[in-house]
């Protein structure tokens, strides 16, 4: 089976490095796209973190080494390669289409943790049912505030970012595509808006290649 | 762990408890039940909680969504203040029964995104 990492341009050259398994990889093409790959016997497991963290390293060679990469999520295989150049011919409008998006760009992260609130372990005083909701209410509004506060400036120095607030305590969890010359400016964004804002916790994470904008068109 | 922190570009405040907000959302929901009978009942609680939890918190924003788009009336708003102020006492007293704290009934709502 053909196992795919991620794609490229036609002319992008294979990475040196050893894909899963230790398996060479290769870039197979199709007109002006390529498919990074490796030819494996079988499909890897998720639950083999070596096979995962194989993944992981091949794309970020391939990253270092070209201008566009789309990262395919891991576990993406086909049957041969016949299979793989019919899904590529199938999907080359969108693939090429997403290739120029995150041309030259990086996928920086963001996580922005809330103090932990006071109140969650003492039990909920007993008040009316209005006063609760308008509490709650009030709370919501509050961090949608601070996690706007804090997105909107670095979505306007991304080509894309996409947003999403997964827990009560993660205000903001974010992904921003940020064109690599303007990655330092990013990052002195980010440490003004740390500083601005110390009661909070915050992690930036990058560059890393830009899988939260690929992983569907990667998906021949 | 080398490579992760070299992916640091900015960080501050309380990141170990960042970490284990985030590890919490890789395990919120047990992939297997323990089938220890010591701790089986443990393990049915976390799963049976952490879906209640889900099902609150989709319920709460949605009932707050309305209220902030007028579309409540004061008696409707009382009667849903009163109800998640039950659950969310409920909740509170079956988690300290079964030694199960906030993060072990996280789960990750992805696109479903916060209230507002």
């Amino acid at each position: 089976m053909v196992y795919l990492y991620a794609i490229v341009d036609a002319d992008a050259a294979a990475p040196t490095t050893r894909g899963i398994d230790g398996a060479p990889v290769a870039v197979e093409t199709h007109e002006d796209l390529g498919a990074v790959v490796s030819v494996l016997a079988q499909q890897p497991s998720s639950d083999s973190q070596q096979a995962v963290l194989d993944h992981a390293r091949v794309v970020e060679a391939v990253s270092r080494g070209s201008a566009a990469v789309l990262p395919a999520r891991f576990g993406r295989a086909y049957e041969d390669a016949d299979s793989l150049r019919r899904a590529l011919e199938a999907g080359a409008g969108e693939l090429r289409d997403a290739l120029e998006r995150v041309r030259g760009c990086v996928e920086v992260g963001l996580r922005v943790l809330a103090p932990e609130r006071a109140s969650v372990l003492s039990p909920v005083p007993a008040g009316s049912g209005r006063d609760y909701m308008r509490d709650r209410l009030a709370t919501a509004r509050q961090e949608k505030a601070v996690a706007d506060e804090l997105h909107l400036p670095l979505a306007a120095l991304a080509r894309a970012s996409i947003r999403s607030t997964p827990t009560e305590r993660l205000l903001l969890t974010a992904a921003y595509l940020v064109p690599r010359r303007s990655l330092a400016g990013f990052q002195t964004r980010v440490e003004e808006l740390q500083q601005s804002r110390p009661d909070l916790t915050l992690a930036c994470t990058g560059p890393w290649p830009p899988y939260s904008f690929a992983a569907e068109a990667a998906r021949p | 762990m080398d490579e992760a922190d070299d992916k640091l570009l900015a960080g501050s405040g309380d990141l170990p408890a960042l970490a284990r907000e985030l590890e919490a959302l890789e395990t919120g929901l047990p992939r297997r039940i323990n089938a220890d009978p010591e701790r089986v009942e443990q393990g049915l609680a976390q799963l049976v909680l952490t879906l209640v939890e889900l099902l609150r918190q989709l319920m709460e924003r949605q009932a707050l969504r309305r209220m902030d788009q007028g579309m409540l009336d004061d008696e409707q708003v009382e009667r849903l203040g009163q109800t998640f102020m039950k659950l969310e006492q409920r909740m509170e007293e079956l988690k300290r029964e079964f030694g199960l704290e906030d993060r072990d009934l996280n789960l990750d709502l992805g696109p479903l995104g916060k209230l507002l």
